[in-house]
């Protein structure tokens, strides 16, 4: 039913930056394609029903944990679930977006929040910018991102 | 704007080197310490939302 998973948004950020307050888990699933009909989560929120775990709004509370399922909307979040890497969570492994995927993605929406994360990234953990800068060129972002920077107060890297 | 003494310059600027440190020191916790800590962060918050007549927003209720 769901192809690739990846975590994202600010739970994913929390592998790399310090804590930050969130109320949800993003969890980015890619579906089969299904011929001449939108992709749609209903078959994940039937799936999660029949064990007991039911839709509220936009999420599904899961073992006490509102989790929000997402399918990638843009090339980019494509792009970072397929590149996502395995991470340890205690016993279990968890598909996690990489931190220049998620840097990008801050640009590539460059709400208030994303502003905010984007200088913790900048301080607290090693980004690959080479890797970055090539990520932000693939999806045209460059321009925006040296915008993003001066914004925020940093000097264009 | 009168000019900051040196003084005062040293110690802004080891406030804001320790500041940077301590937060280098929390990204670097284990996924699950930073988890215990954020679901202390959205109890603290909610503490505050609704003191100040705001909905609050959803708490984990996992063991931590």
């Amino acid at each position: 039913m769901i192809l690739e998973y990846a975590l994202g948004g600010a739970v994913a950020a929390l592998f790399y930056i310090e804590p930050i307050e969130t109320h949800d888990l993003d969890v980015f699933v890619s579906l089969p394609e299904t011929k001449g009909r939108l992709l749609s989560l209903e078959g994940v929120y039937r799936y999660l029903a029949e064990r007991g775990y039911d839709a509220h709004e936009e999420h599904v509370v899961i073992e006490g944990v509102p989790v929000q399922f997402l399918v990638a909307s843009t090339p980019l979040v494509e792009e970072a679930m397929s590149s996502a890497t395995a991470r340890d969570y205690g016993p279990e492994k968890v598909r996690v977006m990489d931190p220049e995927h998620l840097v990008a993605i801050m640009v590539e929406l460059n709400r208030p929040k994303d502003r905010i994360r984007l200088s913790l990234f900048l301080d607290e953990t090693h980004l690959a910018m080479d890797r970055l800068f090539h990520i932000l060129e693939r999806h045209n972002l460059k321009e925006k991102w040296s915008r993003l920077l001066k914004e925020i107060g940093r000097e264009t890297g | 704007m009168r000019p900051v003494s040196q003084e005062k310059k040293r110690l802004a600027e080891s406030l804001i080197r320790a500041k940077v440190a301590r937060r280098r020191r929390l990204a670097a916790l284990p996924i699950e310490e930073k988890i215990r800590i954020l679901v202390g962060m959205q109890r603290l918050a909610n503490d505050i939302r609704k003191k100040t007549g705001r909905q609050p927003l959803p708490e984990w209720d996992i063991e931590t």
